[in-house]
């Protein structure tokens, strides 16, 4: 049976495509951003999350079966494969377990109380992670919603095979397309991955008639200037299924959820609202398409 | 006495003699109760009056003496509590008595009017009438103070006033109706002297309006502005001549009828003032600034009067002349933003035909963060009020709502909230076989030791029991505040602005108002729920451990029971869209709002419903309510309105409208419904606003109130109140300045998610 896992499915989103919103994540990714704020969504397995505020170290973890918990708490995220034995040792409940796998059935179930909620505009959103990376639960997912009525939203980096996203394409209203840094060198430092790939999945879907909103995270630092702005500009008049640009200026939550995972920080600067506002006006300038945030 | 008016006094409170002749007289007409109030009411009223203040464009301002008659009269300073009626405040009678300069004659002179008014106020002669079991449950009036289950309270509140009558008629249309019925020649002794007295009040306001007038034309000669002076004397005049012929004759009489009856229920304020707001508006005698203006004299007014409540409605259906009404509910929202205070308490009837202007104009007010207006689902509303209070569908579209968001009929109906019920001290008293741990004395019904329930049907049945029989005292409370209201006054003010006091020749509380109902505030609704849905699973599914134990940690407010506390806190808790936690909450407030309805007939009231609402009780009857079994410590708040339990809704935000849509809140009389909001969700995705709006109300919720702010808001205020004297918030039934309220309420509020 088509199974799939998933991180979380968070019902109430309203910034994951238009409406009210339940956003189902998608755990694993291919990318590595260093900016990512949904860290728990990148690693492809089940595994514990730690509160270090709420841990006393008291050490009931550490009889780790993997040795993935240490004597005062502490994580090795790769080592631990959910068993979920610290989970109900600790005393403190410092500790819960990331990742679910469950049948398009069951994410069914969990979603279509919230449909009252979707109206005429809402609908659910697959994120993640990287929900491409489990294409084929992905597809059964939207095919599922499509089958119900529920408008389909797919969150993507853009970094699968076309064949993939050719499959997806009927059941798929919207597709919010990340962009993250437009010089491929740099594309490939910043996430390790090639952005080709990427670059003709959205000319495909563009072509095929998909409508497209274009995710564009801001990193000061990283895709912070002029040239980058005037890619995505040049973007939205080469591909006519862009319909809008969301700019999103990065912030810093990742980093809790990072310290959960025993993992170090990845600090960038967090950008001031007269800045996200400057770039917001000149991509507008740029842009064929409205300029959001 | 008569013409003297109160600002003629350089202090109040100096002199006593308004009361000593008010006293006099209310002697004079004993076992008249009509003319006796008019009588007294010719005393007082003139004393009530204050002059104009600079930038004032109404007249009316008023103060309330220490003796009075009113719909309910209460001091903060004091106690805090309501008087209804005929009321008398000691604490202020006693401190002009102390002054050093009082006499010793004087001193002795007001001890005696001290005495007289300790066994004549309203709410004396309520409880000198009590009955045996009103004695024992009922000790204390002060719930905000004292432990108890159940807490009477006094008064005769938030009728909604046909100020749409007195606009049509004004005060001499009024006065012709009134002896036009005198002309009746079947009427009795009793009857032509209400009638008489009702006359005579109509001129008594007449003259005060007069007496306004000629204030200022003293103001005029004096070198007053004549701008300001000369349109509200003008005013005046017509309105002691006849109707209210233009849109500041209508606000000014509205505001002075309402100021002098003591009362801050404004009701349908569009469908009153819309007529002639359009027609001076087309005639070219009003701008729409001249009309904001206006309105924000009368929110300033009515801010400076001390009162509670002060709801202006607009919107909904059963409007006579919905686009008139449509047109002026532009300025009287407006200026409300404009005014941005917590008085009055808009709120809007959502009917399906609202006006887009006006909508956008409501959330524009919500998004400022202004808790303003409450929002109300029309339609449902009126099915609602129509099924609880057995009347007809045209009365129910004239449904109007006071305090908290309770349901009344506008203008022929009674149903002022006189008890409540703090419903987790009666499952307290119940696991401590009727005692009240805190008081250590017999409270309610003994029905067993925690051992004796072996099953959780018999702990559901016990608890049943004990809410049935507070229920049925406080039902029988509320019907003998009415009856002693009866025995003592006619509420003239109120009697000649509700429908049938007037055709049926009988004073509000006697016989005249058409439905005379009564309603009940229950707290903590769902902290019990919770609390019974974990001893079910903890107790009797798992068994962990017996009642017994259970009790006992509860006892020691869980020191040195951590554990079982989380296991508590773990259990399924309402606001989740669990069916656990969710179904056992519906039957048991079904059971409530049952048991309570059927009081009516028991106790003759035309309808006896809950209210599942909250003024900020659940954190002063928290205080005195002992652990609870859903791992709520000692002395916390208790739930709020049909809220879940503060940061008990763990699912978000559709899973907990699901849980409060399944109330069945059309068994109520209103029922209030909280939400946190961010201010990102209100500026920016006014869509999924509406799609929110719309689909609670399809779930079937009848009413929202939402307070809009930014995360981290609360926080911040609490370390720099300096900085946020303007975060407004709507704790449960009312709106406050956050920054104001006590450390229980703040927490209450920061506990709650905010959402989007």
């Amino acid at each position: 049976m088509n199974r799939g896992l998933v991180s979380d499915i968070v019902p109430f989103s309203i910034h994951d495509g238009p409406g009210i919103r339940t956003s189902v994540y998608f755990k694993g990714c291919p990318l590595n951003c260093r900016w990512c704020h949904n860290p728990e969504s990148r690693t492809g397995h089940v595994h514990a999350m730690v509160r270090r505020d709420l841990c006393r170290h008291c050490g009931a973890c550490a009889v780790c079966p993997m040795h993935a918990r240490g004597s005062h708490g502490e994580l090795d995220v790769m080592k631990c494969r959910g068993c979920g034995l610290c989970v109900r040792l600790c005393p403190a409940k410092a500790v819960r377990l990331c990742g679910q796998v469950m049948t398009p059935q069951e994410v069914l179930a969990r979603v279509l109380p919230d449909r009252p909620f979707f109206r005429e505009r809402g609908g659910v959103t697959l994120s993640g992670g990287e929900p491409m990376a489990q294409a084929e639960f992905a597809l059964a997912l939207a095919k599922c919603f499509h089958e119900q009525g529920i408008h389909v939203a797919l969150e993507t980096c853009g970094y699968a095979p076309r064949a993939a996203y050719a499959a997806m394409l009927p059941f798929t209203d919207l597709f919010l397309y990340d962009w993250k840094v437009s010089d491929p060198a740099a594309h490939r430092a910043w996430t390790g991955a090639d952005p080709g790939l990427i670059r003709e999945n959205l000319r495909f879907l563009s072509l095929q008639g998909a409508r497209i909103v274009l995710r564009c995270p801001m990193i000061p630092g990283v895709n912070d200037h002029e040239e980058h702005l005037r890619c995505i500009g040049k973007l939205t008049y080469e591909l006519a299924g862009i319909c809008r640009v969301d700019l999103l200026p990065y912030h810093a939550l990742g980093n809790d959820k990072r310290m959960q995972m025993g993992l170090a920080r990845e600090d960038f600067p967090v950008p001031e609202a007269n800045e996200v506002e400057r770039w917001q006006a000149v991509l507008s300038g740029l842009s064929r398409v409205p300029v959001c945030r | 006495m008569r013409g003297y008016f109160a600002w003629d006094d350089a202090h109040l409170e100096d002199s006593l003699e308004a009361e000593f002749a008010y006293t006099d007289v209310y002697r004079q007409y004993e076992g008249r109760k009509s003319l006796r109030e008019i009588r007294c009411l010719q005393v007082m009223l003139p004393h009530v009056c204050t002059p104009v203040q600079e930038g004032d464009l109404l007249v009316g301002r008023r103060v309330f003496r220490p003796l009075g008659v009113a719909p309910s009269y209460w001091n903060d300073e004091s106690d805090g509590l309501d008087n209804v009626s005929y009321y008398a405040d000691m604490a202020r009678l006693e401190r002009v008595m102390r002054r050093e300069s009082q006499t010793e004659e004087g001193r002795a002179r007001i001890a005696a009017l001290m005495d007289f008014w300790r066994k004549e106020n309203v709410n004396a002669r309520v409880r000198s009438a009590f009955s045996e079991k009103m004695r024992r449950e009922m000790p204390s009036d002060l719930w905000n103070r004292d432990s108890g289950v159940i807490f009477g309270l006094y008064r005769l509140v938030f009728s909604q006033l046909d100020y749409d009558r007195l606009v049509r008629l004004g005060l001499t249309g009024l006065k012709a109706e009134v002896l036009e019925r005198m002309k009746d020649p079947d009427l009795d002794g009793e009857g032509t002297e209400f009638l008489q007295a009702l006359a005579e009040l109509t001129d008594l306001l007449g003259e005060i309006l007069g007496q306004y007038a000629e204030a200022l034309e003293g103001k005029l000669l004096s070198g007053a502005d004549r701008a300001w002076i000369l349109p509200m004397l003008e005013s005046l005049q017509r309105l002691r001549a006849g109707a209210p012929q233009t849109f500041r004759d209508a606000l000014q009489l509205v505001w002075f009828y309402s100021a002098l009856t003591g009362g801050r229920d404004f009701g349908r304020m569009d469908v009153y003032l819309g007529d002639l707001y359009v027609r001076d508006l087309e005639a070219g005698r009003i701008t729409e600034e001249e009309v904001i203006s206006l309105l924000l004299s009368f929110y300033r007014l009515m801010k400076d009067t001390d009162s509670r409540d002060g709801r202006i409605v607009v919107g909904g259906v059963g409007r006579r002349n919905p686009e008139h009404a449509d047109r002026v509910a532009i300025p009287i929202l407006k200026a409300g933003m404009r005014f941005r205070e917590l008085k009055p308490e808009f709120s809007l009837r959502m009917s399906p035909e609202l006006s887009e202007e006006v909508r956008a104009l409501s959330m524009e007010m919500l998004a400022d963060g202004m808790t303003y207006p409450l929002l109300f689902n029309d339609p449902a509303s009126v099915r609602a009020v129509e099924k609880t209070m057995h009347v007809s569908h045209e009365e129910a579209e004239q449904y109007g709502f006071f305090g908290c968001g309770e349901y009344v009929l506008g203008h022929c109906s009674m149903g002022t909230p006189n008890d409540i019920i703090n419903l987790a001290k009666a499952l307290e008293v119940t696991l401590h076989e009727g005692m009240d741990p805190l008081r250590g004395c017999p409270h309610g019904l003994n029905l067993g030791k925690p051992e004796d329930f072996d099953t959780f049907e018999a702990l559901l049945e016990a608890y049943r029991r004990q809410v049935t029989y507070f229920t049925e005292i406080a039902a029988e409370h509320q019907k003998l505040v009415y009856d002693t209201v009866s025995e003592c006054g006619a509420m003239l003010m109120m009697s000649l602005l509700m429908d049938d006091c007037v055709e049926r020749a009988k004073p509000l509380v006697s016989g005249g108002v058409r439905y005379l109902a009564g309603t009940y505030e229950t707290y903590g609704n769902t902290t019990v729920a919770d609390s019974l849905t974990a001893i079910r699973r903890v107790v009797y599914e798992e068994k962990v451990m017996s009642l017994r134990e259970l009790v006992e940690i509860l006892d020691r407010d869980f020191e040195g029971h951590e554990d079982v506390r989380q296991k508590l806190l773990d259990c399924p808790k309402f606001g989740n869209g669990e069916a656990e936690a969710d179904d056992l909450a519906r039957s048991l407030n079904t059971f409530v709002f049952d048991t309570c309805a059927r009081q009516a007939e028991r106790v003759g009231l035309s309808s006896y419903l809950v209210v599942v609402i909250n003024n900020g009780a659940n954190v002063d009857l928290g205080r005195n309510t002992g652990a609870t079994a859903d791992g709520r410590k000692a002395g916390t708040f208790l739930s709020n309105g049909n809220n879940p339990m503060a940061g008990m809704d763990r699912c978000g935000l559709p899973a907990m409208l699901r849980s409060m849509a399944g109330t069945e809140m059309d068994r109520t009389a209103g029922t209030a419904q909280n939400l946190k909001l961010s201010r990102d969700l209100f500026r920016n995705h006014p869509d999924v606003v509406r799609d929110l709006i719309d689909t609670a109300f399809d779930m079937g919720i009848l009413s929202l109130n939402i307070s809009v702010m930014d995360p981290g808001e609360m926080e911040d205020a609490m370390a720099h109140p300096e900085m946020h004297q303007n975060l407004f918030v709507r704790v449960g039934g009312f709106s406050a300045r956050f920054v104001s309220l006590d450390p229980g309420t703040q927490a209450d509020m920061l506990r709650r998610a905010l959402y989007g």
